[in-house]
């Protein structure tokens, strides 16, 4: 079930009646939402339900005998569990997720015993990488103690919540449970910030992503060889610009679906291509996965805590392995291990220009250029290997970029225009945002329906016919 | 605001947006599958419509798609379905450039909202091959088009690529999807068609039909559901205007590329018997081949197999997610196969043999 489609507004409608209804009592809410998010999760592949089931009652029974080891002093049995835990999950995405691409990688690698692993064509549930990651977090927090062990009903309602449950934010039970336990008030709905999320979200995925997708992007980087270099080198930005749309669109209409329902999630996209760097880049893109990414990982792994090479073997380790997250292909790993080695490499030159040269040599404004343009172009080179389909494909792209002879019609004006705007709009303040939302928010609430509505009639006008499902749904 | 007045600001929203939206929301309608889905929607969303049309409501949208180029024509109706039997039997014209327009008594069904000009097959010529074959040259290259459903899009990618590598072959992709050949009110592939034979003439047509073709048909005597008598006899119709449509040009050469076997075994026998007609039709035609597709996405005992030998020769997953897409390799073994075919009828002196094997 598509978030811009009329089969999700009739179940969302009905989902928000029962929501505020029955929140004073707890059972029953909880039951009610774990059935709301389990059919909305059905609605792709009711067998889909079945696995998620699993993943409720098999997580639930870890977090509970981690918490009875701690009870009972024994923190090395709580380690064990753990440990047995997050096999468990990594088990059950690396069968789903990565079973074909580790078999045809040791199949073509080892011949003959290689043909001995069958290959299995296995269908990969929606939105398995998000609540996997959060189901992991969930066990680790109760052993690090950062929350209380929820019940069955509770950790069936965090793990399936539907706003967030096939393509994040990434929420974590520390950020979930205590929104579990306190009730929302019903006379205060945030809808001003609700609704602007949602247009906003709206307006991204059905407009921006998809004008992009379908002008220039799919044809470009599905055929890179026939397009010119100023082709390929506005299909790059527009992807940039497209996957940012597509994904912040999601987390938006997300975060604000929630918000009606009482729920605050956090903030995933912060403005990212406004990075002076790359460091910044993953402070402000897909926070909740990097955020995870360095609680659960990088700093288990050690952080910086182990020296200077051991943080950056670190840093290129949890790239590499975030690149690995979104998908079973070595253009993500090529991806990740882009993200990891500029990372590294920022760390060490940064440092070093730092002692060797203590004062600034160019102004402010003009270095803020410089370093601007060395990040959004370091991202883009890096989603070229995410978004083309093989390597081969991705280093046509490069390759051709450098020529320019030949017409390039699909760099049109409005294309342009489109890719420039979506930049802008990274630069506009949020105090101004804020105090859109304020006057808009002291609207009447007939007023605030009648923008809404005349909003999304903007939305399907402005968009192409039909919905094209989300990009990182496939993670 | 309270939780009330949030749903009824909600509720609003719809309101608000339904009655601006309802000449579009009557089409998508419109446009679903003939059965009691699309019984109940039009139940709801025709006097909706009427209801804000009265009102003006509709007309803001409409002056918005009009200045955004748009078609906002009324007319989505199937006007013509009746005279199947002697449609195209007819004898041949004069002139395989002449147009007719299309109308209920010498057509396959044709939504009048594709009321254009289109050459029809009662004017095309019969074909006879004898000349020799097309050279394909740097200087003069081969136009090939490319196209259909959404099966052609991966497939057709992998084929302009390939052919690019060839710098023989000028090949243009031309996908449309959830269309086919039963639901002209949705996409009119007549007229389509008749405007890429118009404006680019291309010399070499890949097709590819029939994904989204096992749903009911509208006709003039009624709505039959697929495989019904009145349903094949409409669907070989449509198929057989299709390839006159394409091969009116003698010197064209049309590839019709049949359904790959898919994972869905009732699918699959849904589309092994639209290959059937697409097969029997092509046939007779000289300048129409059918590249029936099954046996290369089959395994030895003929059954479906995701993990095929590739064209790289590693055993590679052939098909997407769902079972009936092809992935990236499934489309090159595929593309690989028509430019072997087309090999086969035109001279294609490649500059850089080797381009084709490293494009793949």
């Amino acid at each position: 079930m598509l978030f811009p489609t009329l089969e999700f507004t009739l179940f969302f409608l009905i989902v928000f009646v029962a929501n505020w209804l029955l929140r004073p009592q707890d059972v029953p809410w909880r039951v009610a939402m774990l059935g709301a998010s389990l059919f909305f999760y059905g609605w792709w592949n009711w067998k889909f339900v079945l696995l998620l089931g699993g993943s409720i009652l098999v997580n639930w029974y870890f977090g509970d005998h981690v918490a009875r080891a701690h009870t009972a002093g024994s923190t090395a049995r709580a380690g064990l569990v753990v440990k047995a835990a997050v096999g468990a999950n990594l088990l059950l995405l690396g069968v789903f997720k990565y079973y074909g691409f580790f078999t045809e990688q040791f199949r073509s690698s080892f011949g003959v015993v290689g043909e001995l692993v069958p290959l299995v064509e296995i269908t990969l549930p929606v939105g398995i990488s998000f609540f996997t990651f959060q189901a992991m977090s969930y066990v680790i927090d109760i052993h690090r103690r950062h929350i209380e062990p929820m019940s069955l009903l509770d950790v069936g309602v965090y793990l399936s919540f539907f706003p967030q449950l096939v393509a994040g934010p990434i929420v974590r039970a520390s950020e979930f449970a205590p929104q579990l336990r306190t009730h929302p008030d019903p006379r205060a709905v945030p809808t001003a910030e609700a609704f602007r999320l949602i247009f906003a979200g709206l307006f991204k995925k059905v407009v921006i992503s998809t004008y992009l997708a379908s002008e220039i992007v799919d044809e470009v980087f599905n055929v890179p060889d026939t397009h010119s270099g100023p082709e390929l080198l506005f299909a790059v930005y527009a992807y940039a610009i497209q996957i940012y749309a597509d994904f912040s669109g999601y987390t938006d209409i997300a975060i604000g679906v929630a918000l009606l329902m009482g729920f605050r999630f956090p903030q995933n996209f912060d403005a990212p291509y406004r990075s002076l760097s790359i460091q910044e880049f993953w402070r402000r893109w897909h926070m909740t996965l990097s955020n995870w990414l360095r609680d659960y990982l990088y700093i288990p792994l050690g952080g910086n805590r182990r020296g200077t090479l051991f943080t950056y073997r670190n840093l290129i380790l949890t790239m590499l392995l975030g690149g690995l997250w979104h998908g079973a292909a070595w253009n993500f790993v090529i991806w990740g291990a882009i993200h990891g080695g500029v990372l590294a490499v920022e760390r060490i030159v940064s440092g070093a220009w730092r002692r060797r040269v203590p004062d600034p040599i160019l102004p402010t404004a003009v270095s803020g250029v410089l370093r601007w343009l060395y990040t959004f172009h370091v991202v883009c080179f890096a989603w070229i290997f995410f978004r083309a389909e093989t390597f081969d494909l991705a280093t046509s792209m490069i390759g051709g970029i450098a020529d320019w002879s030949g017409s390039s019609p699909l760099v049109t004006g409005l294309l342009v225009f489109t890719i420039g705007a979506m930049l802008a709009s990274q630069f506009v303040p949020t105090g101004f945002i804020g105090k859109l939302q304020v006057e808009f928010g002291a609207w009447s609430w007939v007023a605030q329906g009648a923008a809404l509505g005349v909003g999304i009639v903007l939305v399907d006008v402005l968009g192409p016919e039909g919905v094209a499902p989300f990009i990182y749904f496939q993670f | 605001m309270p939780a009330g007045k949030a749903l009824g600001a909600g509720l609003v929203a719809l309101l608000v947006a339904m009655l601006l939206n309802a000449d579009q929301l009557e089409n998508d309608a419109r446009r679903k599958p003939f059965g009691n889905g699309r019984d109940v929607s039009l139940a709801i969303w025709e006097p909706v419509n009427d209801f804000a049309g009265a009102l003006g409501l509709t007309a803001p949208r409409r002056v918005v798609d009009e200045a955004l180029g748009r078609d906002v024509s009324e007319g989505t109706e199937v006007v013509a379905a009746s005279s199947l039997d002697t449609s195209f039997t007819t004898a041949p014209g004069s002139s395989p450039s002449t147009t007719v327009d299309v109308d209920g008594d010498t057509s396959a069904a044709i939504s009048d909202q594709g009321s254009a000009e289109v050459p029809t097959s009662s004017t095309a010529p019969t074909t006879t091959t004898t000349e020799t074959p097309r050279s394909a040259t740097v200087a003069d290259p081969l136009h090939l088009w490319v196209g259909g459903d959404s099966m052609s899009q991966v497939f057709g990618e992998s084929l302009v690529r390939m052919a690019a590598a060839t710098e023989v072959i000028e090949a243009d992709l031309d996908y449309r999807i959830s269309t086919g050949l039963t639901r002209p009110d949705y996409f009119n592939w007549t007229s389509h068609f008749a405007d890429v034979i118009s404006s680019g003439d291309p010399e070499v047509m890949v097709v590819i039909f029939g994904a989204n073709d096992a749903q009911g048909m509208e006709l003039t005597t009624g709505v039959f559901q697929p495989f019904d008598d009145e349903w094949v006899a409409e669907y070989t119709a449509r198929v057989r205007f299709t390839m006159d449509q394409l091969s009116a040009d003698s010197s064209r050469l049309v590839i019709w590329v049949g359904q790959p076997i898919m994972r869905s075994a009732g699918f699959d026998a849904k589309m092994l018997r639209l290959d059937e007609i697409y097969e029997a039709e092509a046939a007779g035609r000289e300048r129409v081949v059918y590249l029936d597709t099954r046996p290369l996405f089959a395994n030895s005992a003929g059954d479906y197999e995701a993990y095929l030998t590739a064209l790289d020769g590693q055993v590679r997953n052939m098909r997407q997610q769902d079972g009936t897409h092809l992935s990236r390799v499934g489309g090159d073994l595929l593309a690989d196969a028509v430019l072997d075919l087309i090999g086969q009828y035109v001279d294609v002196q490649t500059v850089r043999p080797e381009a084709v094997v490293e494009a793949s």
